[in-house]
């Protein structure tokens, strides 16, 4: 065999290299155009993909467990199994900002673990106003979705405020929602309780929801915290919604106040130890707090809004409890089967 | 001769947060920037003008205030020295309480 000089052998790892550059240049090529915004899309391609439905009502008020065992299912294939899924949304018919925030959360923290965008499917078969409303929300823009639908023209008496994400104390997140729910509503006149009650939920996720050593049943995106608003003109009624993906209240409260302070404080109200009551026990004990401790009143802050308003409501989803409490001095408990995967706050107020 | 420090136009009209690594405008970076100059340079009163916020939260105002105490002052020392001027009773009310209630560390 013909022996080759230095220089040959040089030309031909050249030569090679770029026919082996060709070659993956071509199947990268093939897997662009099939994945192309111009190749419209009519179904799942491979086998191996998990479809997942939405409900038909994705609201925690009229359809908690329905919600929450569609949220359980998609959490274990994404997150545990982390199998190729995709999301259904044809069978969706209602949707209230809760759940919805909830959703763009959940596909949030898929889409940065993942590491890829993701892509809408099927989005002329979506009811017309469930796109409308998603899109309104900023479902799309969160997500950075490639193929959004186009802006469509909204209902007059309802609106919806875009969602937002971070992960600090952001004062300016917080008036910037104040802004866009006065476009609908006008003007706030209890605006620092607004500001007040949401930048201390944002301080409460970024001290207590992600603590290092907690035990989280999924993977979380550590502080981070999202939030949206909407308003009902003809109802004059504005519903502020705060979501984080932490370990729950009733799971912290314990590193700010002692196990035998907070069983003291649930047998002051006669309750028995459940996540329900703890989120009770955790107002209860930010209300007493103010002269022995520096600390805890950040759920006394959140309650104040509504106190402040002519009539409202605050509810607040964490563990497996819901705790609701109006303007009137009321206070409800509810425990869920399905835990919701983190705390949620939510305004209703009528200002 | 006393002097005024008005938050909002000072340091932020969005004050939110206990410690720096919360966010950009919390309680503590308020604390150590602003107020503690201030009130070892003032030779009259401090007034801490709180009027003009989007809002505030109990943990800028604990720890902006409260954290006070646990530094280098006495109850005694910011009631001679300190004036807190806001519309809201109530704000000026709840600064006192983490002023007066606070333990010194």
């Amino acid at each position: 065999m013909k022996r080759l000089s230095a220089d040959q052998k040089r030309r031909q790892l050249i030569h090679a290299k770029k026919l082996e550059r060709r070659r993956l240049g071509a199947r990268r090529g093939k897997r662009r155009r099939r994945f192309s915004p111009r190749t419209p899309y009519d179904g799942p391609k491979t086998r191996d993909q998990i479809k997942i439905d939405l409900p038909a009502v994705l609201s925690l008020e009229d359809n908690y467990d329905g919600v929450m065992a569609f949220f359980q299912r998609f959490r274990y294939a994404a997150l545990i199994d982390k199998k190729k899924i995709y999301v259904d949304f044809r069978l969706l018919r209602k949707v209230h900002s809760n759940a919805a925030l909830m959703l763009a959360a959940e596909l949030d923290r898929w889409r940065r673990f993942r590491g890829i965008p993701l892509r809408a499917r099927q989005l002329e078969q979506w009811q017309p106003e469930v796109r409308r409303l998603l899109n309104e929300m900023g479902l799309f823009e969160l997500l950075d979705v490639a193929n959004k639908p186009r802006p469509a023209k909204s209902q007059a008496d309802l609106n919806y405020i875009k969602f937002q994400t971070h992960n600090l104390v952001e004062g300016n997140l917080a008036t910037q929602l104040r802004f866009a729910l006065e476009e609908h509503a006008g003007k706030i006149t209890t605006k620092q309780f607004l500001f007040g009650g949401l930048t201390e939920a944002m301080t409460n996720v970024v001290h207590h929801a992600y603590p290092d050593d907690g035990e989280f049943a999924y993977p979380p995106i550590r502080n981070q915290w999202w939030m949206a608003g909407s308003v009902n003109s003809s109802e004059k009624r504005l519903t502020v919604i705060f979501f984080d993906h932490g370990v729950g209240i009733p799971t912290t409260l314990p590193a700010t106040y002692t196990l035998e302070k907070i069983k003291e404080v649930l047998s002051t109200l006669g309750l028995i130890d459940t996540d329900a009551s703890r989120i009770k026990a955790a107002m209860e004990l930010g209300r007493t707090a103010t002269r022995q401790q520096n600390r805890g009143r950040g759920l006394l802050n959140i309650r104040r809004f509504v106190d402040k308003s002519r009539k409202g409501q605050l509810k607040i989803f964490s563990g497996h409890g819901e705790y609701a409490y109006s303007s009137d001095g009321q206070e409800k408990t509810t425990t869920h089967k399905i835990p919701i995967g983190g705390t949620l706050i939510q305004w209703t107020i009528y200002p | 001769m006393s002097r005024t420090l008005k938050v909002s136009r000072e340091f932020s009209a969005e004050p939110a947060g206990r410690f720096r690594t919360d966010g950009p405008n919390s309680g503590e970076r308020f604390r150590e920037e602003l107020l503690i100059p201030a009130l070892k340079k003032v030779e009259g009163k401090l007034v801490v003008d709180m009027n003009d916020l989007e809002g505030y939260g109990s943990s800028f105002l604990e720890e902006a205030f409260g954290g006070l105490i646990r530094s280098e002052f006495t109850p005694k020392q910011l009631h001679d020295k300190l004036e807190i001027l806001a519309d809201d009773p109530a704000l000026a009310q709840e600064v006192w309480s983490y002023i007066d209630n606070n333990r010194s560390r």
